[in-house]
């Protein structure tokens, strides 16, 4: 089963969008995923508030797929949805993705809050994906 | 040999002696200050050409007033010959104001032109230049101004050149000094720059 | 590869002495007026408004990298600690002395010897006012803030430089119900 990360902005705008193992064209299911995604920003206001972590866990559920989030210091959500088999695995691809974003927001070329196009970007999250999820 | 082998390793000892006395700042937020001012510039001359210009002629400006500071702190008293320059500011300076230490070497026939090279640069850290600068923008080009404006302060005329790259995908990064002439004293003159 | 750098320092000087280019090039300097006058639409902006906009860009994307490793930072009062701590710490050098609040929106930080100012107040022919050398570091103080989530005013007193007196005023529709 596929899994789908993306990268919201404090502003609810998309900046990145991955999926492992990459997305073929005809995936249908990842436009499902990306719906589901969007669907449980709502509900991530309330969590981030009770919370002392940037990671918050499991945030939401459908059906079989199961939404976690992290928020980071300055309000940009990193989110993934999978089948919860892995919790282990998307906490450590989580934080690093983190780490990945905080790097890339260090590049002057980058506006924070814009859609990420850097393609070195994409293929290091290409590569987190490959180590925590196979 | 011997004694250019032992006057390195005194440089090198004045450079951590500098660096280790100073009070420091995180290299990131320079990095992050340097990237963010270079941006700026950019949008205002848009030209590549421009923006290595005009971040030449700022890093001038900030060695014509950093030597003064550097020669005071450093203490490697008055640079007296080109060679000796390079070395210093390689092995003191660089040390000093980045934390890392370069080297010199490729040295012409002449003695008169040499480069700088050094593999880390904290200015650069975290920059990935979009496509339409990648070949043209000298990024660090600051760096070669403030050469040349500081070395201009002790009297030595040189002209600088960013050869070599790592954001543009060079091995490694090289600064390419080129000596032109020592100033005779002067008779003191109120000039502008 | 070079990872893992983030902990690397440089002497102050060197940021001190780029962050007086940068006042340079945005208040002083002749030439870019002229350049100006090619480019009206950046006319107006020059100056004053870049410098603190310059500022606060570098304060938010700042603010970022810093707080990767703290804890979630939940009200207002955690957040304008996290920036008399650690973000001063990281950015001028040390904590803030002393920090009152009337808890309505309203912070008073005080630093006796704000960093930023000490080569400026020292050195006799850098460029411009002092006064001058305050508007990238409030930018960058409100940048920082803003990626907080905190909509503010920040302003500085630096008639005694270099001790300062800092004050964060929340706009009143951020303040926490």
């Amino acid at each position: 089963m596929a899994i789908t990360f993306v990268i919201v902005s404090s502003k609810d705008q998309l900046l990145f969008e991955a999926t492992f193992p990459p997305a073929s064209q005809t995936d249908e299911t990842a436009h499902l995923r990306e719906f589901i995604l969007f669907a449980s920003l709502d509900l991530l206001e309330p969590i981030v508030w009770s919370s002392r972590d940037f990671y918050l866990k499991a945030i939401d559920r459908f059906n079989d797929q199961i939404i976690y989030g992290l928020v980071t210091a300055s309000s940009c959500r990193l989110l993934l949805v999978s089948d919860g088999k892995n919790e282990e695995a998307v906490k450590n691809f989580l934080q690093d993705a983190y780490e990945l974003y905080a790097k890339l927001t260090m590049n002057p070329f980058y506006d924070p809050g814009t859609p990420i196009l850097s393609t070195s970007f994409q293929e290091r999250v290409q590569k987190l994906g490959k180590k925590y999820f196979g | 040999m011997s004694s250019s082998t032992s006057r390195s390793s005194t440089w090198n000892k004045l450079g951590d002696a500098a660096y280790a006395k100073s009070e420091k700042v995180s290299a990131d937020l320079v990095a992050l200050t340097y990237g963010s001012f270079v941006r700026e510039i950019i949008k205002d001359y848009e030209e590549p050409d421009q923006v290595n210009k005009e971040l030449e002629k700022l890093g001038y400006n900030i060695g014509i007033r950093l030597i003064e500071d550097f020669l005071a702190k450093s203490g490697v008293g008055n640079c007296s010959s080109f060679e000796e320059s390079a070395e210093i500011i390689s092995r003191v300076a660089f040390k000093m104001f980045l934390g890392i230490r370069a080297t010199v070497s490729n040295w012409n026939n002449e003695y008169n032109s040499c480069s700088i090279i050094f593999e880390e640069n904290p200015l650069a850290e975290y920059v990935e230049l979009p496509p339409e600068y990648s070949n043209a923008l000298l990024y660090s080009n600051m760096l070669c101004g403030v050469i040349r404006g500081a070395l201009e302060m002790v009297q030595i005329i040189v002209e600088c050149e960013f050869v070599k790259d790592q954001l543009r995908g060079d091995d490694t990064n090289e600064i390419r000094i080129r000596f032109k002439e020592i100033l005779q004293e002067q008779v003191p003159w109120n000039d502008e720059e | 590869m070079a990872q893992e750098k983030g902990d690397a320092l440089v002497a102050e000087e060197t940021f001190d002495f780029l962050v007086m280019i940068i006042v340079d090039y945005f208040l002083h300097s002749k030439e870019i007026s002229n350049k100006a006058s090619l480019k009206e639409d950046l006319v107006t902006k020059r100056k004053l408004e870049r410098l603190e906009s310059l500022g606060r860009d570098i304060g938010r994307r700042w603010l970022e990298k810093l707080a990767q490793d703290t804890p979630h930072l939940s009200t207002e009062l955690d957040k304008v600690k996290f920036i008399c701590k650690e973000f001063w710490t990281a950015t001028f050098q040390k904590q803030i002395d002393n920090l009152k609040t009337n808890n309505k929106g309203t912070y008073v930080l005080s630093d006796k010897i704000f960093k930023r100012l000490v080569h400026v107040s020292e050195t006799p022919d850098s460029v411009g006012q002092i006064e001058d050398y305050m508007v990238f570091p409030l930018g960058m103080i409100k940048g920082a803030l803003e990626s907080l989530g905190m909509n503010c005013d920040v302003s500085g007193d630096c008639s005694n430089a270099p001790s300062c007196v800092f004050t964060i005023n929340v706009k009143e529709e951020q303040k926490e119900k």
